[in-house]
């Protein structure tokens, strides 16, 4: 029986990623985003999302892409150690995630047409012939800015 | 003074009330303590001849004549001065006084509701932004005046 374990996240400008299934925990349609300055090219919007602000990463801005306006936010939740409070951000996204299943057998090296992806992939797996990185939540928004 | 404006911000500091200053800066809303204010003027009574690198003039107070920046939303130092901004806020310092040229001022009674810290992504070692509050629907960013100075001086060191 097949067991969906990722998102496959459309981060835009043909990148996908993924992340686990209990990483993403809300899909926002058309969000109410906030620009603060003296911001990150990659991360220049804040989003709020019950009681909280998180901060808004563009994925592909951050990998050398010009920065987007998506149309959909990913709410994501991690925890920086294990047992601690989750911490939670915001991924941009093109289109809607889709669940896929993945197997250790699919793992595959990164992508090697875009630079970075080492400092923000926590492993790879190959998906249709794709090398999809899975994203590490809590390097990509506990870094501090560049 | 309230560690609300004053840039300790700490979740202890949420909810806590101060009187503050919203800078309007095209659409950037800059609160500022209101205490760091001392003076309200026009902008058109910056003295604009021989400018300081990287001010727009010079405005005169306490018998003498400080530096006027014009900002962006963005918080860059600009020489040319968009017409909308029309005040000139004069800003204390540790040692003296810089004016800011804005839009306009609003002066808040009480500083009230959530006080978020910059998230970690978001922090740029030379930001003047310690924090963010809910305000008229939107943002208002929480900065202070001697960090805004500083911001400011980075600037005309670097350009």
């Amino acid at each position: 029986m097949s067991r969906m374990n990722a998102w496959l996240l459309d981060l835009g400008a043909s990148c996908r990623a993924a992340v686990g299934t209990r990483e993403l925990l809300h899909l926002i349609d058309a969000p109410a985003t906030f620009e603060l300055p003296c911001t990150p090219a990659y991360c220049r919007h804040v989003v709020f999302w019950q009681e909280r602000m998180l901060p808004v990463m563009d994925i592909t801005a951050r990998l050398g892409e010009l920065p987007q306006h998506a149309p959909f936010l990913a709410i994501v939740g991690y925890q920086r150690r294990r047992g601690e409070y989750p911490q939670f951000g915001a991924l941009m996204l093109a289109s809607p995630p889709q669940q896929v299943e993945v197997s250790d057998e699919q793992a595959c090296r990164l992508p090697e047409e875009r630079q970075g992806w080492d400092k923000l992939a926590i492993s790879c797996f190959d998906y249709r012939g794709d090398a999809v990185p899975v994203l590490n939540l809590s390097r990509i928004f506990d870094a501090p800015a560049t | 003074m309230s560690a609300v404006m004053s840039g300790r911000l700490t979740l202890a500091d949420q909810n806590q009330r101060a009187t503050g200053a919203v800078l309007k800066i095209d659409l950037l809303d800059l609160l500022i303590q209101q205490g760091e204010i001392r003076t309200l003027e026009s902008a058109s009574d910056v003295d604009g001849s021989d400018p300081e690198q990287g001010s727009v003039g010079w405005i005169s107070f306490a018998q003498q004549r400080w530096p006027v920046y014009c900002l962006s939303p963005q918080l860059e130092v600009l020489v040319s001065v968009p017409s909308a901004r029309r005040t000139c806020v004069l800003l204390a310092l540790e040692q003296g006084y810089i004016g800011v040229l804005c839009d306009d001022v609003t002066i808040l009674k009480q500083v009230s509701g959530q006080l978020y810290e910059l998230p970690v992504a978001m922090r740029r070692n030379d930001t003047p932004i310690h924090g963010v509050i809910s305000y008229n629907q939107g943002i208002a960013c929480v900065s202070d005046a001697n960090r805004l100075a500083a911001h400011i001086g980075q600037q005309i060191q670097r350009s």
